[in-house]
């Protein structure tokens, strides 16, 4: 019984694959049951003013990540201030090359109008390096995520609990430490916290959010994880049955997991216990080197109708959250406001608007997204 | 001179009655504004996202060589190499299966003033030698149309190989520097003239070596050429050599090091010219941008005055990259672009500095590599940005004069 339905599953995927011309296509013959909302850039958000300003002197780094506070829609982004390149950080330079840039902190909080609200967190030896995933839970802590850890921070950046070990990459069926998890989000119902792990490990772990007690963990469909799986992507034929860098993670108001399978060009979707599902794959033919399934984030409607995956290749797709079709699609490559330079991730406010942060070694910004029209928004 | 004193009144009108605060937000934003100033805002829809430009278009520019104004129509052309593409940026070109964006657009690109695209062309054809990359590498259809080709050199690119600053003169015809030879062509790209060995560096004097910009100046009918240590001028129409001097109207010489001294005594010697800039009262401007320095002369060679620009800044370009004067009748303000970021507003009299434009960064309003500069008949600049071989940036922005700021006026 499971396999037939994986069967269908499977048929599904790949009706759903192909360029966007087919799409395209696609769409003219099948009139989608749910419209894709559509959004218009604020060239004016974040506010570009104070040490972002004409007299200021902070660049970002690449940014690893964007979340949203749910209790007050502040926009929270992770940057790598150790990434400035040696044409941006002039005036770091002893004596000063020019009067731009130094880094801004890692960590960093805009209101909802992009007024720059606080930053904290540096770069060195001591809690992070490689900043990679950042969410923020119902009570307004702060999750980070990077080398071999998961950190739980106030909003002020008082550390409150650390999960994993800098020093310790387990495998995939360790029950103790991460191996370069990518995300940690908290699930308001259960109060447990979900992790994609990640760059090393092939597996979602949870654990308690509280106490870091370890709860469960699971891989590809809900198997055991096997870390002796290839490590090549394959564009067609049957399904991998392992992951390949569980690279982002989501988790709707009704308990569904959403993994952003990176390496798979490829989302997967769970019960919060780890029972698989469904899965689909989004332009899977698409080879683009950073792979079309980078991110993943949930509408925040009433009935969170959309998944928005985020594709390295700068488009950011709509799928329909309930059938899992591609349903719409915004962005491109480049450096005016609403394109994109490597799209690594998104996240979604109250209101609907979606905000991305690139990560590449060049044009990195953050970017709004204000949301237009659709079904309704509640 | 009218047009700025109806700004002043405006602004003086809104203060008094409490109207809109004086200072654009935006403008704010990208510039500190400086009492007697110009003030800018940034076209927040300059070039249209459309078409090729468009959501579901995949062009993109390489680096921004130059960018100059037509004269006649304020139409904006843009030279660009589309060579520094990156190889992770050009899927479309090479690697369709791995992305579907983009394709470098034809290395001269004409916009109109709503930003609106007209047509591109360029690359190597038949009757002349565009060099970068040699022959066959951009392609052309039966009706010899544009056909996008490879990208023709992806690393190792000498700094002249390749597009570098455009000028449209009075009659139209696009004048384009590539790969030391200057190019004269008519508005529908067909090769009209050309000075210069052929991408080759020059062996013998009375040619150009390392040109970077080529002017014609209406008055005189002559071209004048910066070219490494030293401005030559040449008859608009034959290409005949008529006078060379380096700085100061100095001979140049070629011996003189080529270190940065950015202290002390004034260096004797330009030391790569990048751009030239013509005023209407027949002043030539000289970008003499690996000293930070501006050289201005008569146009037959007469040294008047210089002035030296954030002289300390250590940046490899240098401050003073390209030049582009104001747009109002006296020409006032003469503006730099630097490779720091910034477009510095001087006094064209004092050659003072007093004011600036602009951050390094991404966002609008700020520039990433900033290289070119142009301002078209109603004062708004044109701003482009380099690759510098290890990041882009690679826009043209369009930055709208709003007026003069008032004497006593004091910005937020």
């Amino acid at each position: 019984m499971k396999r037939s339905i994986l069967g269908v599953l499977v048929i599904i995927g790949i009706a759903s694959m192909g360029a966007r011309h087919n799409l395209r296509a696609q769409s003219a013959n099948v009139e989608p049951t749910v419209k894709a909302p559509t959004f218009a850039v604020d060239p004016r958000w974040p506010k570009m003013e104070g040490n972002f300003g004409v007299k200021g002197n902070w660049l970002f780094g690449a940014i690893g990540s964007i979340a949203v506070d749910p209790t007050n829609d502040h926009v929270w982004a992770f940057t790598r201030p150790e990434t400035l390149r040696p044409d941006e950080d002039y005036a770091l330079r002893n004596p000063q090359m020019a009067d731009c840039c130094v880094p801004s902190p890692s960590v960093l909080e805009f209101d909802q109008a992009g007024n720059f609200i606080q930053g904290w967190g540096g770069w060195g030896p001591d809690d992070w390096i490689s900043e990679h995933g950042i969410s923020v839970d119902y009570r307004g802590n702060v999750w980070l995520s990077g080398f071999n850890q998961v950190l739980k921070f106030t909003r002020t950046g008082k550390l409150l609990l650390r999960i994993g070990d800098r020093e310790h990459i387990p495998d995939s069926n360790e029950s103790e430490g991460l191996g370069y998890p990518t995300k940690a989000v908290v699930y308001e119902k259960t109060n447990e916290v979900f992790i994609s792990d990640g760059y090393v490990n092939r597996r979602v772990i949870v654990f308690d959010a509280d106490t870091g007690k370890f709860k469960r963990l699971w891989g590809a469909y809900g198997n055991k994880p096997d870390d002796a799986a290839p490590w090549i992507r394959v564009f067609d034929g049957p399904p991998p049955q392992q992951f390949f860098v569980p690279h982002d993670i989501a988790v709707s108001r009704d308990g569904l997991v959403y993994v952003a399978d990176r390496g798979n060009n490829r989302v997967q979707v769970f019960h919060s216990d780890g029972s698989f599902v469904k899965e689909t794959f989004v332009d899977r033919g698409v080879r683009a080197p950073s792979n079309t399934v980078i991110g993943v984030s949930v509408s925040t409607d009433e009935r969170q109708q959309f998944l928005y995956v985020a594709g390295a290749d700068d488009h950011l797709r709509i799928l329909n959250r309930d059938t899992l079709q591609i349903i719409g699609s915004f962005g491109r490559m480049g450096y005016y406001p609403g394109q994109m330079m490597r799209l690594h991730m998104s996240a979604v406010d109250s209101k609907g608007n979606i905000y991305t942060a690139t990560a590449g070694s060049d044009g990195r910004r953050i970017q709004k997204f204000v949301y237009k029209n659709g079904s309704p928004q509640s | 001179m009218r047009r700025n004193r109806l700004y002043m009144l405006v602004f003086a009108t809104a203060i008094l009655v409490g109207g809109e605060p004086f200072v654009p937000r935006l403008a704010a934003q990208i510039q500190e504004v400086v009492p007697g100033g110009p003030v800018f805002e940034v076209d927040l829809s300059w070039p249209k996202a459309e078409g090729h430009f468009g959501e579901q278009g995949n062009w993109d520019f390489g680096a921004i060589a130059g960018i100059a104004i037509d004269p006649a129509n304020d139409h904006v052309w843009v030279a660009t190499r589309p060579a520094t593409m990156a190889q992770n940026e050009n899927f479309a070109l090479k690697y369709p299966s791995m992305g579907d964006c983009c394709l470098p657009t034809p290395p001269v690109v004409e916009f109109d003033a709503g930003g609106k695209f007209i047509q591109g062309w360029g690359g190597p054809e038949q009757g002349h030698d565009w060099l970068v990359g040699g022959k066959g590498v951009f392609e052309y259809d039966e009706n010899g149309n544009y056909v996008l080709g490879r990208p023709r050199l992806e690393s190792g690119l000498d700094w002249w190989a390749g597009e570098q600053r455009i000028s449209v003169d009075h009659g139209g015809n696009i004048w384009l520097v590539e790969s030391n030879q200057i190019l004269k062509f008519s508005n529908a790209g067909k090769l009209l003239v050309q000075i210069g060995p052929s991408g080759k560096q020059a062996d013998q004097d009375g040619v150009p070596r390392h040109p970077t910009m080529a002017v014609l100046y209406a008055k005189t009918n002559e071209l004048f050429v910066s070219d490494m240590r030293r401005v030559m001028v040449f008859d608009g129409d034959a290409g005949k050599l008529k006078r060379v001097w380096g700085a100061y109207g100095y001979k140049p010489d070629d011996s003189a090091p080529s270190t940065r001294i950015l202290v002390g005594p004034a260096p004797k010697q330009f030391n790569n010219v990048q751009a030239l800039a013509i005023s209407n009262d027949g002043l030539v401007y000289v970008a003499d941008s690996e000293n930070n320095r501006v050289q201005v002369f008569r146009t037959d060679g007469t040294f008047l005055k210089e002035g030296f620009v954030a002289r300390d800044r250590q940046v490899p370009a240098g401050t003073v990259v390209d030049m582009a004067l104001s747009a109002d009748s006296g020409q006032q303000f003469l503006y730099v672009a630097g490779a720091d970021d910034h477009i510095r507003i001087l006094n064209r009299e004092t050659l003072q500095t007093v004011g600036s434009i602009g951050r390094l960064g991404h966002y609008p309003g700020q520039f990433y590599n900033l290289h070119s500069l142009a301002v078209d008949s109603k004062g708004d600049i044109y701003a482009g940005e380099d690759h510098n071989g290890l990041a882009g940036g690679r826009r043209v922005q369009k930055l709208l004069f709003k007026g003069i700021a008032p004497a006593a006026a004091v910005g937020p």
